[in-house]
């Protein structure tokens, strides 16, 4: 799940000469950063669109890239609303009409709780590495900082929408900065900014993320991690139905 | 008593012919009725073959033959096995004849997710076998920028205008499709815009993909399955019966129909038939109110030409013609206008149909010059068709009309008494 954080555990050590196949390695480790291993948190979404914005309290679990929960704490009139990921299938939990809802294939489109994700941002499963070529586009300081940036494009017959991928990473830890994904006819279509790196649980992650939609300007959905623990012993098991209605 | 219902008829006949002006200005209102009924529903049914041709060749054929529960659940767990569709194939080839089938193909047909960089919308993904469907297809024949699908295609797929529009996209685009493979997994696609269609019909433009039939199995994991067989026919008239032959040869084979249904079009697009159907009883309603205002007025007439020879009904009756026969006379005069209006009225509306409109009616000054038009496919210029079913209603209602426009006045004729009726002035 893109949007829980997990460090990998990567060692960090910069190589000051990113050839292809250590261009790869920093993506797949930037990657990583995002999709992880077991973790637990607590998150607040905030959605700023033209005509309203909102904020919510969420508590996430996640195991690997197959499974995640995700349960609305705040406000009051939205509390124990709940998503369930198992695989590529998706549901949700209406509390007020306490019925669970499986998404269909053609609801992926979606947008998730009001955000500017959509469902399919949520399942999304492959790696970065697996379905672009990775080429470093450019090195040294930008915005006063050491970066490198990457140039991800679309392996021949990937299915994946965007016309090439710009990742910037910072080059004294590794952190990401900014991805920017183009459609396939060059024009800028969404941005994240990665910002706020903390120290949770003994690991340096992103605590703020932005996804900024460039077809709507001036509207974006941040997601802000208050705490985050990690290898939190969790099996797949816990990933249940009955989950999804009842918490943990 | 044979004879004198002979006479009774012949001096019917005589009456009618003697009053040429009063007979004539009495059925022109008839004949002009029916003449529009029937032109109306030749123009009707003309627009009905049309939206039949046009919903068969986007795929769903004159008959279907899907697994029973595919209609409902939509689900490609819900498919034709391989094995079964080569005995489908062949039933079909055995049942029809060279001249009846126009062509036979399997498909894929899915529920997904079109995605592009800048969007996502639930689609109507089909998976189309090109070589069997070029001839046929009707995107085929709408595409209008880039080309349709080719035998050699991969990853190329043909969209609807208002997929390309929503999602932003243009020829050479990415695509991602994605939908439930035989797994019940989601899967996902990538292919390139190749041609773009626009058919006039909003759900179809907004909604329809398609893909080579190779590469959806691939995609879905499918093997050599298929979610339907279309059975595309030359003519609509031997639907019916192709269809029972075929679900007798696939019983014969050894396909359940549990595993296969075989559907004519009606059951397989519940929606177009019921929607033709209420269009047509529409048709009938409206014309029917205006068939009953021109009774009224062949009452009004038969009435007055009843009062107006009092005298010499009274002579008749003291000549010793019973109450019966002048009465039968009375009815026999309306009937013979009736029918022979009717007659006159069909014959009126059969030429206007076919000797005005034989080459179609063009209704494009409608619409400005364009071809799309609320929820349908229309070619601007509809060729009337006459259908049997139609003329057999339209002489039904032409005797129902006669019969009783009839009745009250030859009723009045039979209250006639010989010696009040000699009293009145001629």
């Amino acid at each position: 799940m893109v949007l829980l954080l997990a460090a990998a555990g990567a060692p960090a050590s910069a190589s000051a000469q990113a050839d292809a196949e250590a261009a790869r390695e920093i993506v797949r480790h930037v990657d990583d950063l995002l999709r992880g291993e077991s973790s637990h948190g607590r998150v607040t979404m905030e959605v700023v669109t033209e005509r309203w914005s909102r904020s919510m309290g969420m508590e996430m679990w996640s195991l690997g890239q197959d499974y995640s929960l995700v349960r609305v704490l705040s406000p009051a009139r939205e509390a124990g609303t709940a998503t369930l990921k198992v695989d590529r299938d998706i549901w949700n939990y209406l509390p007020r009409v306490d019925r669970t809802i499986k998404v269909p294939g053609a609801g992926m489109g979606g947008s998730w709780m009001g955000s500017h994700f959509t469902y399919d941002d949520l399942v999304r499963e492959s790696s970065l590495v697996d379905d672009y070529e990775v080429g470093v586009s450019f090195e040294g300081e930008r915005d006063g900082e050491e970066i490198w940036e990457f140039t991800l494009v679309p392996l021949p017959e990937a299915p994946v929408v965007w016309g090439r991928v710009e990742l910037e990473v910072r080059m004294d830890d590794r952190m990401p900065l900014q991805a920017r994904y183009y459609d396939d006819r060059g024009e800028l279509a969404r941005t994240m900014t990665f910002s706020r790196f903390r120290t949770m649980d003994g690991r340096l992650v992103p605590t703020e993320l932005s996804m900024y939609p460039e077809d709507k300007p001036g509207e974006r959905t941040t997601l802000l991690y208050e705490d985050l623990e990690f290898e939190t012993g969790l099996d797949a098991s816990f990933f249940s139905l009955q989950r999804l209605r009842d918490g943990p | 008593m044979m004879e004198r219902w002979v006479v009774v008829a012949r001096i019917a006949v005589r009456n009618v012919r003697r009053q040429l002006r009063r007979s004539v200005l009495t059925s022109s209102a008839m004949v002009l009725g029916i003449a529009l009924l029937m032109f109306v529903r030749a123009l009707e049914g003309g627009a009905h073959l049309m939206y039949v041709d046009t919903a068969t060749r986007m795929g769903t054929g004159h008959i279907a033959m899907e697994h029973p529960d595919y209609i409902g659940s939509q689900d490609v767990e819900d498919r034709i096995a391989g094995a079964d569709l080569d005995r489908a194939v062949q039933a079909v080839r055995a049942s029809a004849g060279p001249d009846e089938l126009v062509a036979v193909f399997p498909r894929v047909n899915v529920g997904g997710l079109a995605q592009s960089a800048s969007s996502s919308i639930p689609v109507r993904i089909g998976g189309v076998d090109p070589t069997l469907e070029r001839d046929v297809s009707f995107f085929a024949d709408k595409v209008v920028e880039g080309r349709y699908l080719e035998p050699d295609d991969r990853l190329e797929a043909i969209i609807g205008a208002g997929v390309a529009e929503r999602l932003r996209l243009e020829l050479g685009s990415r695509l991602v499709l994605m939908a439930a493979g035989s797994g019940g997994e989601l899967e996902s696609q990538l292919v390139l815009v190749t041609g773009i269609f626009r058919t006039g019909v909003p759900e179809v433009d907004r909604g329809v993909v398609q893909l080579p039939l190779a590469t959806a199995r691939e995609w879905l994991e499918l093997g050599d399955d298929a979610t339907s067989v279309s059975v595309i026919l030359s003519a609509d008239r031997r639907t019916e019966a192709i269809a029972s032959a075929i679900r007798q040869r696939l019983d014969q084979a050894g396909v359940a129909p549990e595993g296969l249904a075989v559907r004519p079009w009606w059951e397989a697009m519940p929606d177009l038939h019921a929607g033709l159907r209420a269009d047509a009883v529409q048709t009938y309603i409206m014309l029917l109110i205006l068939l009953a205002i021109v009774a009224l007025a062949v009452v009004n007439s038969i009435l007055m030409a009843v009062l107006n020879r009092t005298r010499e009904f009274g002579v008749l009756r003291a000549l010793g013609l019973n109450r019966r026969s002048v009465g039968g006379m009375v009815m026999a005069e309306g009937l013979i206008l009736t029918l022979a209006s009717g007659l006159a009225g069909m014959l009126l509306g059969l030429a206007i149909s076919v000797g005005l409109f034989r080459d179609g009616v063009d209704i494009s000054f409608l619409f400005g010059g364009d071809v799309a038009f609320a929820g349908a496919v229309v070619d601007p210029v509809i060729p009337p068709a006459i259908l049997a079913s139609d003329v057999i209603a339209i002489i039904s209602i032409v005797v129902a009309m006669g019969i009783l426009a009839t009745l009250y006045p030859a009723w009045q004729a039979t209250r006639i008494e010989p010696a009040e009726a000699m009293k009145t002035d001629e």
